[in-house]
């Protein structure tokens, strides 16, 4: 939800949304493919910058966001750093169980950190998207792609009514909570499958409302709505096709270079 | 000449019983009519009933003198000339997006895409919500959803806009502003709007013409002053008069002053006291 809130107010909000798609999608293929220390690390920066500075949303939101997959980064950068063999010569630490020698062995460690640093890069770029492009700006978007319509209306309304349903829920939990429905752990379990129950019956209802409101303004199976159009914004065209020849140019150089 | 009527409609819910029995009203254009009624009177179901989306189980709903045959043209057309905005905005507002979501009826038209945002832009005007035109719809307040769902209907130009109790929910201003939006609507379109409330001092302040509905039947109507003059039919059925007309009916009836309780506006008061102060 704080993505949701996030975005909105992004300054970078405005920007016809197929150019921060393919301009983000354009550095993500870079960052992964280039396999490089050096892209990984001006890519998560490139992004960052853009975010925080041009799209002005605060630091300490995107931060706290980028530390949302650090634990599964970690997790798997442990994984590949940790390796087993039957000596530990080429391991800068270790410790052996029977004959099997578990340790970090100096690839593994940079390949661990290279892994770690690509993931930042790559998940920055996601970010970059998802903090400056509402969702319908992106339904939108993929309307016209070949994913069929039904699909993409059924994920719209269920964005929109999303928001209903935590509003419901809440509400629900609060009268709950007013008369100490959450006081023991036994009240507290009875409450939650009484919130879900009535949660699942007050959607069903919504839908059946929202059918007959839809229907009443010709609804025809099909959901005919405007779509907006968008100008493009050349000041930012230009900027991502730098950013990207330049992201590509470092992403060829370090491959050279072995960096 | 009435622009929507209905003749001895019944309905009847899937448990059996009446939701509307011999139901016979008419609304004409350019007016404002407000159906009255407690809670369960099937004010709702009237609505749904004259916008197509319920079939009656007998009698007639005639829209410009022609009697609806539910053939898939007629609901189409009969839906496209008579819009309903629920109660609840949320019902109504299924788009994320506030554009996309008034530009719906207007699409479903199939009319030009051009003629679409004409349409869009100068509802959103007039509804007051311009500027919360590419907000997501879950940000918007109670009262800016209502807006938004009225502003969805507008765009259709219908002939009769239906307004499940839009005063429900809103602050004093809000409550007045829609009075006001409605009232413009109806004058420069000519619409013909049909609303129901339970806020009854607002009633004889905007209604050319009432009709008070009590478990499905109806029960009286006629304009503000000919409804009001009965109080005692209305407390019957779990309404009231308008406190205006409620306080000139203490005067007549404890105080022995004459006055007319009809009269349920401030204006109609005020012509009322200065006449009792005038004749001393």
């Amino acid at each position: 939800m704080i993505i949701d809130k996030l975005v909105y107010n992004s300054k970078l909000r405005n920007i016809a949304p197929i150019e921060k798609l393919l301009f983000s999608m354009a550095m993500l293929f870079i960052c992964i493919a280039a396999n490089s220390f050096t892209v990984s690390v001006l890519t998560a920066f490139t992004m960052l910058f853009l975010i925080i500075c041009i799209g002005k949303t605060p630091a300490k939101n995107v931060l706290h966001l980028m530390t949302v997959p650090i634990v599964f980064v970690i997790m798997g950068a442990a994984a590949i750093a940790i390796s087993i063999g039957r000596s530990d010569g080429a391991m800068i630490a270790s410790f052996h169980i029977g004959g099997v020698y578990f340790g970090i062995g100096c690839d593994g460690l940079i390949l661990a950190l290279g892994t770690m640093l690509k993931c930042f890069g790559a998940v920055s770029c996601m970010y970059f998207l998802s903090l400056t492009t509402p969702m319908i700006d992106l339904f939108t978007l993929l309307r016209k792609s070949i994913i069929p319509n039904f699909i993409i209306e059924t994920a719209e309304l269920i964005y929109r009514y999303i928001f209903v349903l935590f509003d419901v829920s809440s509400r629900i939990h609060t009268a709950q909570d007013a008369r100490l429905g959450y006081d023991t752990l036994k009240t507290s379990y009875r409450s939650t499958s009484c919130l879900a129950s009535n949660l699942f019956i007050r959607s069903f209802r919504q839908a059946e409302k929202t059918y007959t409101a839809m229907e009443s303004r010709g609804y025809d199976g099909n959901i005919n709505v405007i779509m907006p159009k968008r100008n493009h914004c050349a000041p930012f065209i230009i900027f991502a096709v730098i950013f990207t020849a330049a992201a590509l140019a470092a992403a060829i150089l370090c491959g050279r270079a072995g960096i | 000449m009435n622009i929507i009527e209905t003749e001895n409609l019944y309905y009847k819910y899937d448990d059996g019983s009446y939701a509307l029995s011999d139901v016979s009203i008419g609304f004409e254009k350019g007016k404002i009519t407000t159906i009255l009624g407690a809670n369960g009177a099937g004010k709702s179901t009237l609505f749904l009933n004259l916008n197509g989306i319920l079939k009656p189980e007998s009698g007639t709903v005639k829209f410009m003198g022609k009697s609806i045959k539910y053939t898939r043209s007629e609901i189409k057309n009969l839906r496209r000339s008579v819009g309903i905005v629920f109660q609840d905005p949320d019902d109504q507002l299924f788009s994320a997006s506030v554009l996309q979501d008034v530009s719906f009826g207007a699409m479903n038209m199939k009319l030009p895409e051009d003629e679409v945002m004409r349409r869009v832009n100068d509802a959103l005007e007039r509804t007051g919500i311009a500027r919360l035109k590419d907000n997501p719809t879950h940000a918007l307040s109670f009262g800016q959803k209502k807006r938004a769902a009225i502003a969805g209907i507008l765009v259709m130009k219908p002939e009769v806009i239906i307004l499940d109790e839009p005063t429900a929910g809103l602050d004093p201003m809000g409550v007045s502003s829609l009075m006001h939006l409605l009232k413009d609507i109806c004058q420069n379109e000519g619409t013909a709007i049909i609303m129901s409330t339970h806020d009854i001092d607002v009633v004889p302040i905007y209604s050319d013409y009432i009709y008070v509905l009590d478990r499905g039947r109806l029960l009286t109507s006629g304009t503000s002053s000919e409804v009001f003059k009965n109080p005692d039919i209305l407390r019957e059925h779990n309404l009231r008069l308008p406190r205006i007309s409620h306080l000139l009916e203490i005067l007549n009836k404890c105080d022995n002053l004459e006055t007319d309780f009809s009269k349920a506006t401030i204006g109609g008061a005020r012509e009322e006291i200065l006449n009792l102060i005038r004749s001393k």
